[in-house]
């Protein structure tokens, strides 16, 4: 598959954008001055969240039978480890290998007088992923060998999206926008981690995913928004239902929850959104966890600065908080619970990233299988700073070797489980992604 | 009660050590105990009346996780997982056993058959 990505993005550039293969590529390239709305505007990021226009596009545009394909991905291979860890879902582990990955093929052409778009994100986690998910203390969610998972990532599902998406002229400025599909990510949270700038270094997922993007991979969806150059106003029917633990299928259910986002581009490097949803038996598989409809509102900033001819300061400033009313074994849990996180990377010519992660929030302890106190949410926070060093791309793929250390930090009650109250953690990787688009 | 390791003292009896000669020594409530040891829990199925609580004592050199119902998959029996996470040499117990039926609980750090046993509650 690597092979095939590859050679895919070793061809030669012609066009980005709308018009025919004959245009000059310098010309289609001045994003600014096309008339005509872009076939990807680089605002595009995840479903159809967006991101600061100021952003850089990774990975390539090629025009394929009337179509503007464009290809991007990322895979780590990783080492991690994490002393101190006593009770994780799918056995006590300190060490672990394995490969997060994931690679995106969008193609937009026009049709009807609007722009049509096939859109698929593949991984192939479910096979470079040992057991229940990477280790990484306090991430919690989802559900592997009939137990919900907690302090490991799960593997993403083999189709994380396979949707369609149609766009046209409303009024002025305004447009409609359609994105349906049988994998996909409804209007809520910010741009999931895989394509958040400020993440796209960083193999290890965050803490807060399950208060702000965990939906982004939903299984039935239908978005209808409405937009013009600043603002973006859309809502979703979706199947807010986790992936079962089977991560090659498409877990289809009813379309019975709702999401709302409201997006706001003040200026190119900043991209404002709030959103809400009413979650339904999102985490059915499981006979303790809620029955009863989750409700989710997030809100995010995320500032991209250009630092350099071929540098980017990219940040995310994110809050989400769920409300649920769960049975757990002490009795009955009817709280909010609240996730705040904060990330940042700097990349220098494209050479050097530096990154960093705070994450702060309230975890009800059931969902770290505290059983004891199960009625209870505990404040926990991660901190995490990571280096990747980038290589020389090679065919349209960069190679890089990084690494970063965390501390996770609990309160006193979780400390027995994670042998202290500061649980450290270590991941060294090798990674491969697409390369900056060349302008 | 059947089954239960012989060293646990009966309910209601009089312990006579337990006071000064010639006075009524006080009548120690009977806590029935499991013992977790590194070969697995000890007993592994006995019986206690309705509204009593279990004692886990954790005398392995590792940490156990007690659980109510045989598995991850098929939690049951929630008054058992008020035991939790029990480090070497901790004890904690069980909310009182509320319902007469037969309680199975499990290690949920740990899988192995051994760690899993059943409490029944008449």
């Amino acid at each position: 598959m690597l092979a095939a990505f590859g050679a895919v993005l070793s061809q030669p550039v012609i066009v980005l954008g709308q018009e025919p293969p004959t245009t000059p590529a310098t010309e289609v390239h001045e994003h600014i001055a096309v008339t005509a709305p872009l076939l990807v505007p680089t605002r595009d990021t995840s479903g159809t969240a967006w991101q600061p226009s100021a952003t850089p596009m990774y990975g390539t545009h090629r025009p394929w039978r009337g179509w503007d394909a464009r290809l991007s991905g990322a895979l780590f291979v990783e080492g991690l480890y994490e002393p101190g860890d006593r009770h994780r879902t799918g056995g006590a582990s300190n060490r672990q290998g394995g490969s997060i990955n994931w690679g995106m093929a969008m193609l937009r052409r026009r049709l009807g007088g609007g722009r049509l778009g096939v859109r698929t994100m593949l991984s192939v986690e479910p096979w470079t992923v040992p057991g229940c998910g990477a280790i990484n203390f306090l991430a919690v969610g989802e559900v592997c060998d009939g137990d919900t998972v907690h302090d490991r990532q799960e593997p993403h599902d083999l189709f994380m999206e396979l949707a369609l998406d149609y766009d046209r002229a409303l009024s002025g400025a305004w447009r409609w926008q359609v994105y349906a599909g049988v994998a996909g990510e409804p209007a809520l949270g910010p741009p999931a981690y895989l394509h958040r700038r400020s993440a796209m270094a960083n193999p290890i997922r965050s803490v807060t995913h399950h208060w702000l993007d965990s939906t982004h991979v939903t299984f039935g969806l239908v978005t209808g928004g409405v937009y013009n150059q600043r603002w973006k106003a859309e809502m979703s029917v979706f199947n807010g239902r986790e992936p079962d633990q089977s991560r090659v299928d498409v877990d289809l259910g009813a379309l019975d929850s709702v999401a709302a986002r409201l997006s706001f581009l003040p200026t190119d490097r900043l991209a404002l959104q709030v959103s809400a949803a009413r979650l339904h038996d999102a985490t059915t598989n499981f006979p303790f966890r809620s029955q009863e409809p989750v409700t989710r509102v997030t809100v995010s900033a995320l500032y991209h600065v250009p630092v350099g001819p071929r540098g980017i300061w990219a940040t995310t400033l994110a809050y989400g908080a769920n409300h649920a009313r769960e049975i757990v074994s002490a009795g009955v849990l009817d709280a909010t619970t609240v996730g705040a996180l904060l990330e940042s990377s700097v990349t220098l010519s494209d050479r050097h990233t530096v990154f960093g992660r705070g994450e702060v929030g309230g975890m009800p302890a059931h969902h770290l299988h505290a059983h004891e106190y199960s009625t209870s949410v505990f404040a926990v926070g991660k901190v995490q700073v990571g280096y990747v060093r980038h290589l020389r791309a090679t065919r349209g793929l960069v190679p890089g070797i990084g690494g970063s250390v965390s501390m996770s930090l609990l309160s006193r009650e979780l400390a027995p489980r994670y042998s202290g109250r500061a649980a450290p953690s270590v991941a060294v990787f090798f990674a491969l992604q697409a390369a900056r688009h060349q302008m | 009660m059947h089954g239960v390791r012989s060293h646990l003292p009966i309910r209601g009896k009089r312990l006579d050590h337990c006071g000064p000669v010639g006075a009524l020594a006080p009548v120690v409530p009977v806590v029935p105990t499991v013992t977790i040891l590194p070969s697995g829990v000890s007993p592994r199925e006995f019986t206690v009346a309705v509204g009593d609580r279990v004692t886990f004592i954790n005398n392995d050199v590792q940490p156990h996780d007690i659980a109510g119902g045989p598995d991850p998959a098929t939690p049951d029996c929630r008054e058992i997982d008020a035991v939790g996470f029990l480090l070497p040499g901790q004890s904690r117990q069980t909310a009182p056993m509320a319902t007469a039926r037969a309680c199975d609980y499990h290690d949920h750090g740990n899988h192995t058959p051994v760690f899993n046993g059943r409490i029944i509650v008449r």
